[in-house]
């Protein structure tokens, strides 16, 4: 459905995203995670035909954005990041007035709005002054008008960034629910949303892709085995000598934070996919050290990003 | 060009459900209410005079008065100043604002051509710039019902209103499409077409001469107008008008082609 090879972008000297290359498939719920200034709204406006690329190309529903750009925005439904909207319209004559620019044929045109916002749940603010609607109404109303026209392809730009957190949780169900049958791209630098809604992950940094992977293979992939956080206490000196003596143990890493009462935590990052923890707490019981927490560490995307950026590191200076 | 009837009618919903074009009307139609009062009231007192004199002199009226000539030329003439104060508060907004929002990224990735966009935005400033002048008909109707008038130069002086207002408008859509500041798109529209029109002030003195002279009168933005306010209607001068709007309606196109963020 998306095809996008070689893509590059550049402003001067500055290149926004370069040289990428990702294919989606019809169906497919992507989300593309990476920090602010990462690409991917660069991407996302490349791919709905915004702006044009420096270099490379991108394909979609078998159109050249370059070349023919007005067909494939036919099949797009579009959310641009912080959701703008003309303030000064009502709802549903901004849907109306959306729809009409979309193709929508007049007769089908008031069904079409009215089937968009019941699917995001905005029927109730119908008739109100964009301008006087809350945060989390307006980005209904942004998702409303993406899919007022019934796309194939939907792009959304952090669909959920500025919102409280119960909001947060509305905007992901109605994404999860009007992503039936399409095919959607949507950004975050949220990865606990993306893993939520997404099936398939792309991480984007300085431009560039860094990871592209099923959701569930990502932290798996780059954790290189087992990591535990470890509270204990006694003498932090010897329970490190006593983790570093261990011949499972990999790396050992006291951390500055202590648990309650001055213990110290340590992070542990094991050389192999077996459970370590059994072992390991028999070996610190056995040495008279108290336990007060040992559990396995879930990375977060802050530390996946880290980490990738690390391989990247060393794979280049190899 | 179903798009652009859907951008017009946003636009023309947008003029008159905000105060800038009721603000825009009102002020040019007390300026010409003004101008009107003062050229008509100048028109009666000559005219009372040459009554009086051709009475002293015994000589029979002479009705050779013109009231086209004395009140509706220079009325169009002042039109087409007041409107090159006023027209770029009309296009200010258009780009501008959908610049500020970001509403130009979801109007530009909708399956629409960027012309048929701006023609939108442009039919709709010159709809309003129409309705401020059809309010103005009141005073050749007016003058019409007290002395005898032509019809002709009445009709091109608004024909040429009209192209004249086309270029200014198309000027303003192209400065309104470059920044997302109103403000900058205003002063900088205004600083253009005053620039257009002090050329001729340029031309009546000594400074220049030859062949720059008649180059500078061939690009004054309002010496360009004084035949259609006189009844005339010059190929040329309508050309000019015509070449402006496109040149400014077709750099409009560049810069949302080019829209670099």
């Amino acid at each position: 459905m998306i095809e996008v090879s070689h893509l590059t972008k550049r402003y001067g000297e500055i290149a926004a995203v370069s040289d990428i290359s990702f294919s989606v498939k019809k169906g497919e719920i992507v989300g593309l995670l990476g920090p602010n200034g990462a690409g991917k709204s660069t991407t996302m406006r490349i791919l709905t035909g915004f702006l044009p690329a420096t270099g490379g190309s991108a394909r979609v529903a078998g159109f050249d954005m370059a070349k023919q750009s007005l067909q494939a925005r036919r099949l797009i439904g579009y959310m641009p990041e912080n959701t703008p909207l003309y303030l000064n319209m009502t709802v549903i004559k901004y849907l109306r007035f959306m729809a009409a620019l979309k193709g929508v044929p007049a007769r089908e045109r008031a069904a079409a709005v009215d089937r968009a916002m019941e699917s995001t749940a905005a029927t109730d603010v119908a008739g109100r002054l964009i301008r006087n609607l809350s945060k989390g109404y307006r980005q209904r109303v942004g998702l409303a008008q993406a899919i007022v026209a019934d796309p194939q392809i939907l792009i959304l730009d952090e669909p959920t960034i500025g919102l409280d957190p119960t909001q947060i949780i509305e905007i992901r169900h109605l994404i999860s629910a009007m992503a039936n049958e399409r095919t959607v791209i949507l950004s975050s630098h949220i990865l606990h949303e993306v893993s939520e809604i997404c099936e398939r992950v792309m991480i984007m940094h300085r431009g560039e892709i860094i990871a592209d992977e099923r959701t569930g293979e990502l932290s798996k992939r780059l954790q290189h085995g087992q990591t535990i956080d470890l509270a204990a206490r006694g003498d932090a000196g010897a329970i490190e000598k006593l983790l570093r003596g261990h011949p499972r143990i990999k790396k050992v890493q006291r951390l500055k934070s202590e648990a309650p009462g001055g213990a110290p935590r340590f992070r542990i990052e094991a050389g192999e996919e077996a459970d370590l923890m059994p072992d390991l707490a028999r070996a610190l019981v056995g040495a008279g050290v108290d336990v007060l927490h040992l559990g396995e560490h879930r990375l977060s995307l802050e530390e996946i990003f880290i980490n990738l950026v690390r391989d990247q590191g060393e794979r280049e200076v190899a | 060009m179903r798009a652009t009837w859907q951008i017009f009618r946003r636009e023309l919903g947008a003029f008159f459900t905000s105060p800038m074009a009721y603000v825009v009307m009102t002020l040019f139609l007390i300026i010409m209410g003004f101008f009107f009062f003062v050229l008509t009231s100048r028109f009666t007192q000559s005219f009372g005079e040459m009554m009086m004199w051709a009475q002293m002199q015994g000589m029979p009226p002479d009705f050779n008065f013109n009231a086209n000539e004395m009140i509706l030329e220079p009325l169009f003439y002042q039109a087409a100043v007041v409107l090159l104060f006023l027209a770029p508060m009309l296009t200010m907004r258009l780009f501008a604002e959908e610049n500020q929002l970001g509403t130009v990224e979801l109007l530009l990735t909708c399956p629409v051509r960027d012309i048929e966009v701006i023609l939108g935005k442009f039919l709709a400033s010159l709809t309003v710039v129409a309705v401020m002048f059809a309010l103005t008909l009141v005073y050749p109707i007016f003058t019409a019902y007290q002395t005898s008038l032509e019809i002709g130069p009445i009709l091109t002086g608004y024909i040429g209103l009209l192209l004249l207002a086309s270029a200014f408008l198309a000027v303003g859509i192209f400065y309104s499409s470059l920044t997302e500041n109103q403000i900058v798109a205003g002063a900088l529209t205004f600083a253009t077409l005053l620039a257009l029109w002090l050329i001729a002030a340029l031309v009546q003195t000594d400074a220049v001469t030859g062949g720059l002279q008649s180059f500078l009168t061939e690009t004054s933005i309002i010496l360009r107008y004084e035949d259609f306010a006189r009844g005339v209607i010059n190929l040329g001068d309508g050309l000019y008008y015509l070449t402006i709007t496109a040149l400014g309606l077709f750099l409009t196109v560049n810069v949302l082609d080019s829209k670099v963020h």
